[in-house]
């Protein structure tokens, strides 16, 4: 029949341009959409971060503390945030870097050993580098009871490097005048 | 008869006139143009019409969708004579918190910290930060407490906004 043969429409090649044009399209437009749901990978420490206060020493009269800190750990650290309480509340609220009157830098609320992961396993930061006095603010008030310590350490992150709390080490000590 | 019927068939042939000499119609080029046009005209309208159903990302670290990072959110919080402490624990600096009371037989309200205590920090808590607040004027009557995360992300254009994570996000304390 003559209508068959002549017929006219949009070529096939056309049609496939247009189909895949269309598709292009959509996968870029889901793409935008979605690749910010695409997890990450965290900020983390790694197991087997320990610190440790094996002494330390409190004078209560004129609110002056001072410990020694041991990495106990199987990884270097790089610093640790110091809190304390002076009441029964189970959390140390007390930021105790703001009371630093030791030598190494703060970085971040940490006290920081240095620009990396500067004490090693075993290593030692003793009390003379760890010294607190409580006694310049005085809304600090009555005595502490508890130390609480988490360590830090340096990580790059993102091709960043980046400082990383370690909660799950964090460790509390009661302590007392002495 | 044969004839006849073969002559009546072409005349109404020539009268339907299927032939391509005089159909007219509009060229396959200018057809392929109108096509193309109309496809990107209905798919932008699609696409602006689709973003109004859709709110837009707010990403934290580089990118990553905030509702992701709520996941990495982790603290402690305890109340103890009307005081309230909270220890962030995590890696995610957690800009204010929402404060859902629970008054018992399905009463409840919810503020945001800010309305709630008079101390909170403007930059909110940061990685290993501690804060306590006295908290006991809101809290009266109630048998729990639900703090629920707020965090601090950009959008596209770099502005920032806040987001409040989902409640399985947050921390409940029995009074």
């Amino acid at each position: 029949m003559n209508f068959i043969k002549n017929k006219k429409g949009v070529s096939e090649i056309i049609g496939y341009i247009l189909l895949i044009a269309i598709v292009v399209a959509i996968s870029v437009f889901v793409y935008q959409f979605l690749k910010s749901y695409v997890p990450k990978e965290s900020l983390t420490c790694p197991d087997g971060v320990t610190l440790l206060i094996p002494d330390y020493k409190y004078n209560c009269l004129e609110n002056l503390l001072n410990f020694t800190v041991q990495n106990e750990g199987t990884f270097s650290i790089g610093g640790y945030f110091i809190h304390a309480s002076n009441s029964t509340q189970e959390i140390a609220t007390i930021d105790l870097t703001h009371y630093y009157t030791g030598t190494n830098q703060l970085s971040a609320g940490a006290i920081s050993l240095g620009f990396a992961n500067a004490l090693d396993p075993g290593k030692i930061v003793p009390s003379v580098s760890n010294g607190f006095n409580l006694s310049i603010d005085p809304a600090v008030e009555g005595t502490l009871n508890k130390l609480e310590i988490i360590p830090m350490r340096y990580v790059v992150y993102q091709g960043k490097n980046r400082t990383a709390s370690c909660g799950n080490a964090k460790i509390s000590l009661p302590i007392d005048c002495n | 008869m044969k004839e006849m019927n073969k002559k009546e068939k072409n005349r109404r042939f020539s009268q339907y006139n299927f032939s391509s000499k005089n159909r007219k119609g509009v060229s396959p080029v200018i057809a392929t143009v109108l096509l193309i046009g109309l496809v990107i005209t209905l798919g932008a309208v699609v696409f602006v019409w689709f973003q109004n159903f859709t709110h837009e990302a707010v990403t934290k670290f580089e990118g990553e969708n905030i509702e992701l990072v709520c996941a990495d959110v982790q603290f402690t919080a305890n109340i103890n004579n009307g005081n309230l402490a909270i220890s962030n624990t995590g890696n995610v600096p957690v800009y204010s918190f929402n404060v859902k009371i629970d008054k018992g037989a399905g009463s409840y309200t919810t503020k945001e910290i800010t309305e709630a205590v008079s101390n909170w920090p403007k930059i909110g808590l940061r990685s290993s930060g501690v804060f306590s607040g006295d908290i006991s004027s809101y809290i009266s009557g109630a048998t729990k407490v639900t703090l629920i995360p707020i965090l601090r992300g950009t959008v596209s254009n770099g502005d920032e906004r806040s987001f409040t994570c989902a409640e399985q996000y947050g921390k409940t304390i029995s009074i």
